[in-house]
């Protein structure tokens, strides 16, 4: 009797031991599948700038909305309500905002900062992540709303933490951690990336949720993506007067 | 046998009406179950006893009866006895408003005082109180009045910042909770100097019974428990969770998340248990009540920021919490605060519960029809009812929905037929 319990048992570790082989990918896998599931290396090498406009939400209020990018690093966005267009950038080293009233100045409110900053890489952070400095740890598997992820932990090379959460399914980036420092207190600021959709080869995420203490939310949806527009080098540029006098 | 015909036919007729007396008898008084007579339903709760809704609603949703302009406010709504109270307001003043809920019609409206501004939106916050033929309503800034519901004629009023000297918190909002009823008591949180943060009046005419506790005021709704065979009444104030006797004895004090500002209500749960939440940082606490001879002790059953309650308060089915952490809803168990299932991009939402489904409101006025199931989320339907920020929570009565946001009120007709 006890010969065939142990042989059972030897059987379901083996089936269990086979099953966590298979979903436990080494960590060089996740983040290639990850790029894969983007679209590929080569066709995201092939992208250098991206248009997308669509809506903001924040305190129940909807605001059109502008998101730029361009190689290598630079990242504008424009929110327009019937106050007049904020404009932020972030030029490759500064965070920079203007209204249509006011001339550019930096980014002081970290929680404005936080934004501007994290998309300081066109192109994922992931791709050719040790030649950029940055270093790359697996932490395991966690639970993003009720989704199975891998829980990567990116120590930028500008000493920046991120922690990243990759849909075990898709491969798809879901959320991406961070914190930033307010009145010597540090905050947490998650980004959730919704609604991915293949626009010219690129899955993009149509709606981005950020979530940032102590209690802010706000909602981008994204209904139009450009890929490759053209995109003037001087939109990502603070300027000296305002977005009124400059247009 | 004509006489045996008419005994036959007397006895038929008494059967008949006996029957008739049971079915009347068995059914439930209109006021007790279909009316919402005050901030989140017939017992705070957020609870409707309705059902026979629609199961699942048409394309464009549940058919629309009326729609009006209501004016600035995120005052709730309430009803009863055909009667519809809300708060709204022009370029100057705040009203109370009394309108006809079969169709929208204005009956009459009080000014109760001048036009609360704020950054965030102007207008009266607090929802108005229908206790028998008086409601009560009070004002973003303080003014508390009793008026007769069927005419509107003010039967008592009083400003609740100068008779109790308000100390008005660093950010503030306007007075915002919702007058609480219990017997002959009318409770309310002054939020004043001295023992004046809990003040409780005689409902009649107005004369202060009791005041007591010292605590600047937060913008959440008292509830009424019975613990151990006595009743108590959960308040939670700017920096306590607070439990007085109807004699205004406090029972219980519970110190809560400093002076960061509180606006969900107290839960109960059953038998011993109050759930709390807020936003800004501080989560959910779920304490427990403990007997120690003549007193109350608390414990914290556990502590998390799993359901932060922004400005809308969860609402418990069974075992089970459903809210707004912040942006995201949420389902938690309840006794562990254990996370079952979330779904975002709804905003800071409001919800309220009915024949097994959750009436969801997400904050730009997006309706929305969900199972209560603790196990997924499942979405049945959902509609666009309003534009622009919708913080006002929905109202359930006699099949109606009723759902406003800054600028106009709308009567949705959620039964199975058309009316």
């Amino acid at each position: 009797m006890s010969k065939y319990f142990i042989l059972i048992l030897a059987f379901f570790l083996i089936v269990i031991e086979t099953n966590a082989q298979k979903s436990n990918l080494t960590q060089a896998e996740i983040i290639n599948k990850y790029i894969d599931a983007l679209g590929g290396r080569q066709r995201l090498q092939s992208v250098h700038s991206i248009k997308m406009t669509g809506l903001h939400f924040y305190r129940g209020l909807e605001q059109s909305l502008t998101i730029l990018s361009k190689r290598p690093n630079l990242f504008r966005v424009e929110i327009t309500n019937e106050n007049g267009k904020r404009v932020s950038i972030f030029d490759g080293e500064t965070a920079w905002e203007m209204t249509d009233e006011a001339a550019a100045r930096e980014i002081q409110d970290p929680r404005s900062k936080i934004f501007m900053e994290i998309n300081d890489d066109f192109e994922s952070a992931l791709i050719g992540y040790k030649a950029k400095g940055h270093k790359v740890e697996f932490s395991g598997i966690e639970n993003v709303d009720g989704k199975s992820v891998y829980k990567l932990h990116l120590k930028l090379s500008n000493g920046r933490l991120e922690d990243w959460y990759i849909d075990r399914s898709s491969f798809l980036l879901l959320k991406c951690s961070t914190t930033f420092k307010r009145r010597n207190r540090e905050f947490g600021h998650d980004i959730f990336f919704m609604d991915y959709k293949k626009v010219d080869g690129i899955m993009i995420p149509h709606y981005i949720e950020r979530v940032f203490e102590p209690h802010y939310v706000r909602g981008y949806e994204i209904t139009k993506v450009e890929i490759n527009p053209e995109l003037k080098i001087e939109l990502f540029q603070a300027r000296s007067v305002s977005e009124k006098s400059s247009n | 046998m004509r006489i045996h015909w008419i005994f036959k036919g007397c006895l038929v007729f008494a059967v008949l009406l006996m029957v008739a007396h049971q079915l009347i008898a068995k059914q439930p008084k209109k006021n007790e179950t279909a009316d919402w007579p005050r901030f989140r339903g017939p017992k705070g709760t957020g609870i409707s006893q309705e059902t026979g809704l629609l199961k699942t609603w048409p394309d464009g949703g549940p058919n629309e009866i009326w729609r009006v302009p209501i004016g600035a406010g995120y005052s709730g709504i309430s009803v009863a006895d055909e009667r519809l109270f809300t708060m709204g307001s022009d370029e100057e003043s705040e009203f109370l408003i009394c309108l006809d809920p079969a169709n929208g019609k204005e009956q009459w409206r009080k000014k109760i005082g001048q036009l609360f501004k704020n950054s965030y939106g102007d207008g009266p916050r607090s929802t108005p109180t229908i206790d028998g033929e008086t409601v009560y309503a009070i004002g973003a800034e303080g003014n508390l009045i009793a008026v007769k519901a069927r005419e509107g004629e003010f039967l008592w009023s009083l400003n609740l910042k100068t008779e109790f000297e308000f100390r008005q918190p660093q950010y503030w909002w306007g007075f915002s909770m919702s007058p609480f009823i219990e017997g002959d008591k009318l409770m309310v949180q002054a939020g004043g100097s001295g023992d004046h943060s809990i003040v409780v009046l005689n409902k009649k005419n107005g004369e202060v019974i009791w005041t007591t506790h010292s605590d600047f005021q937060a913008y959440s709704t008292p509830i009424a428990i019975d613990f151990n065979n006595k009743r108590q009444f959960v308040f939670v104030t700017a920096q306590n969770v607070v439990s007085v006797s109807s004699s205004g004895d406090i029972l219980w004090k519970y110190p809560w998340g400093g002076s960061i500002i509180k606006i969900a209500m107290p839960i109960f749960v059953a038998p011993d248990k109050i759930f709390v939440s807020a936003a800004y940082g501080i989560g959910a606490v779920l304490l427990q009540m403990i007997s120690d001879g003549p007193s109350i002790t608390i414990d914290e059953v556990w502590k998390s920021k799993v359901m932060s309650n922004h400005f809308h308060t969860s609402v418990l089915i069974g075992d089970y919490l459903y809210g707004f952490d912040n942006g995201t809803f949420k389902c938690i168990k309840a006794e562990t605060g254990e996370q079952t299932w979330a779904r975002r991009r709804l905003g800071k939402g409001s919800l309220i519960y009915a024949d097994g489904h959750l009436i969801v409101l997400s904050e730009r006025g997006k309706l929305l029809w969900v199972e209560a199931n603790p196990n997924e989320y499942v979405e049945k339907s959902s509609v666009q009812v309003l534009q622009g920020r919708t913080w006002t929570p929905p109202t359930l009565a006699n099949g109606m929905l009723f759902l406003r946001n800054q600028k106009e009120i709308v009567c949705l007709n959620l039964r199975n037929k058309k009316s």
